[in-house]
């Protein structure tokens, strides 16, 4: 799968595209990626301290791979898609199943209808008790604003399983909140 | 605010600690020059290693076995060369001996 | 057209020093019974790595080590003159550059044998040429390559061949 050479992804309006190969400048990437590294690890590992050991493992990664880096774009796909599939070895690899489940996310005691800090850490336990690949899509979608085809790129999995994926997590977080009166 | 709209807000990137970029940097110190994965040698030698693990019981046992087969074809027909060789010098050697110049 | 005359006399001697040892194959056409051995560098060194470790496979690798092919051709045939001698011209005419010495010719109305080699500084030669005719067999050796007379030598009496250096030093027979 090839690289995107245009992406909207590069939303700093600075530097994006670069002369391939030429100027790219290892420690602005980490600044301008290392929150969305971050991030995408933080949800997955629900350890903030894992998640900037795995964020920093999949940098220097990248450092080793910069002679083939060519833009600031494609370092931005590249370590996306890097910590995607990392965060999910990882996963795997220690076999951290979703510690809770969506069931026993507890409800929030504030139930205010405005977004407020206790309903958005409540979504947050919920995403991180989807299983991981429908984890991993909403996710992309809505962290990282990606389409379902860029989704399915990244994941090297079909539109129509993105999409699946994408409308049961929806659904099943539409029916919790329901559920538990928290959501409009 | 939407569902998703929602999720977006929850789900809103979030920085490292403060140093989080030092630290890989001064990471990248210690790794040195960046080379292309493909030319590290300990790449080439993990590589080699799980390559060997993985094929060893079929391919690399067959591939052992053909080439060893092509060495021993390859001393047969050496030895087998060097004897006509040898007996055809000798022929020589004899009627130079009987017939001399 | 007296250039290119001329420039395919010039051609000649260089053309003259290789010559395609697929073209001998010729020579076994009605053969009966066929021996022909085909190393080259690659095989040679393959053919090194299982040769032991005793004396004699020791003489053995030390003769390769520095060879690019050997060729043996062995045809034998049910009757005389089955094969034919013109088949021959293309090796002959490798054997006519200057860098070749023939060492050996014998004729007799039984068999003729040439014995071909090519001179190198510091008592080394670089190939070694043998044809051997009889009525019915004829037989063909080319060994390219550096080797000493002294590893060729030490092969004698045991897997090789015998010691060549008594006949460099014989008087040699001309050239046709």
């Amino acid at each position: 799968m090839a690289w995107p050479k245009k992406t909207g992804s590069c939303n700093r309006g600075r530097g994006c595209f670069v002369i391939a190969g030429v100027g790219l400048d290892f420690g602005r990437i980490v600044e301008d990626n290392q929150s969305m590294v971050y991030s995408i690890a933080l949800r997955f590992l629900r350890d903030r301290e894992r998640a900037e050991d795995l964020a920093q493992d999949v940098f220097l990664k990248l450092y080793g791979e910069m002679g083939r880096i060519e833009t600031l774009a494609h370092a931005t796909w590249w370590l996306r898609r890097a910590i995607c599939h990392r965060s999910i070895d990882e996963i795997r690899r220690r076999k951290l199943r979703p510690r809770i489940s969506l069931d026993s996310v507890p409800e929030p005691k504030d139930r205010a209808r405005t977004p407020d800090p206790l309903l958005r850490d409540h979504l947050r336990r919920m995403v991180e008790a989807l299983p991981e690949k429908a984890r991993m899509v909403v996710v992309l979608r809505y962290q990282e604003e990606l389409e379902p085809a860029e989704i399915s790129e990244m994941l090297s999995m079909p539109v129509s399983t993105v999409k699946s994926h994408l409308h049961r997590s929806l659904a099943l977080l539409r029916g919790r909140l329901a559920k538990q009166e928290v959501c409009p | 605010m939407s569902l998703e709209d929602n999720l977006r807000e929850a789900l809103r990137r979030e920085m490292p600690s403060a140093g989080f970029a030092a630290k890989v940097l001064a990471r990248t110190t210690l790794a040195k020059t960046p080379t292309p994965v493909w030319r590290r040698p300990v790449v080439w030698a993990l590589a080699a290693g799980l390559a060997v693990a993985a094929l060893v019981p079929p391919a690399v046992v067959e591939y052992r076995r053909r080439e060893e087969a092509r060495g021993l074809e390859a001393r047969r027909q050496l030895l087998v060369a060097l004897s006509i060789t040898r007996t055809k010098l000798l022929q020589v050697k004899q009627r130079v001996q009987r017939n001399p110049l | 057209m007296k250039k290119l005359v001329l420039l395919a006399l010039l051609a000649m001697p260089v053309a003259a020093q290789s010559f395609d040892v697929k073209l001998l194959d010729r020579l076994g056409a009605n053969a009966s019974n066929a021996t022909t051995v085909t190393l080259n560098k690659t095989m040679l060194r393959l053919a090194s790595n299982f040769l032991g470790d005793d004396d004699d496979s020791k003489s053995v690798r030390a003769l390769v080590r520095n060879l690019n092919a050997i060729y043996v051709r062995v045809y034998a045939f049910n009757k005389p003159g089955q094969f034919n001698e013109a088949d021959l011209a293309p090796m002959r005419a490798m054997l006519t550059a200057p860098k070749w010495d023939r060492i050996v010719e014998t004729k007799s109305s039984r068999d003729n044998s040439e014995v071909y080699v090519q001179p190198l500084p510091n008592d080394l030669l670089g190939g070694v040429a043998i044809i051997s005719i009889e009525p019915m067999e004829v037989t063909v050796i080319y060994i390219d390559g550096t080797m000493s007379p002294q590893d060729i030598g030490k092969l004698s009496g045991t897997m090789g061949i015998p010691d060549i250096k008594p006949m460099i030093g014989m008087p040699r027979t001309p050239k046709k």
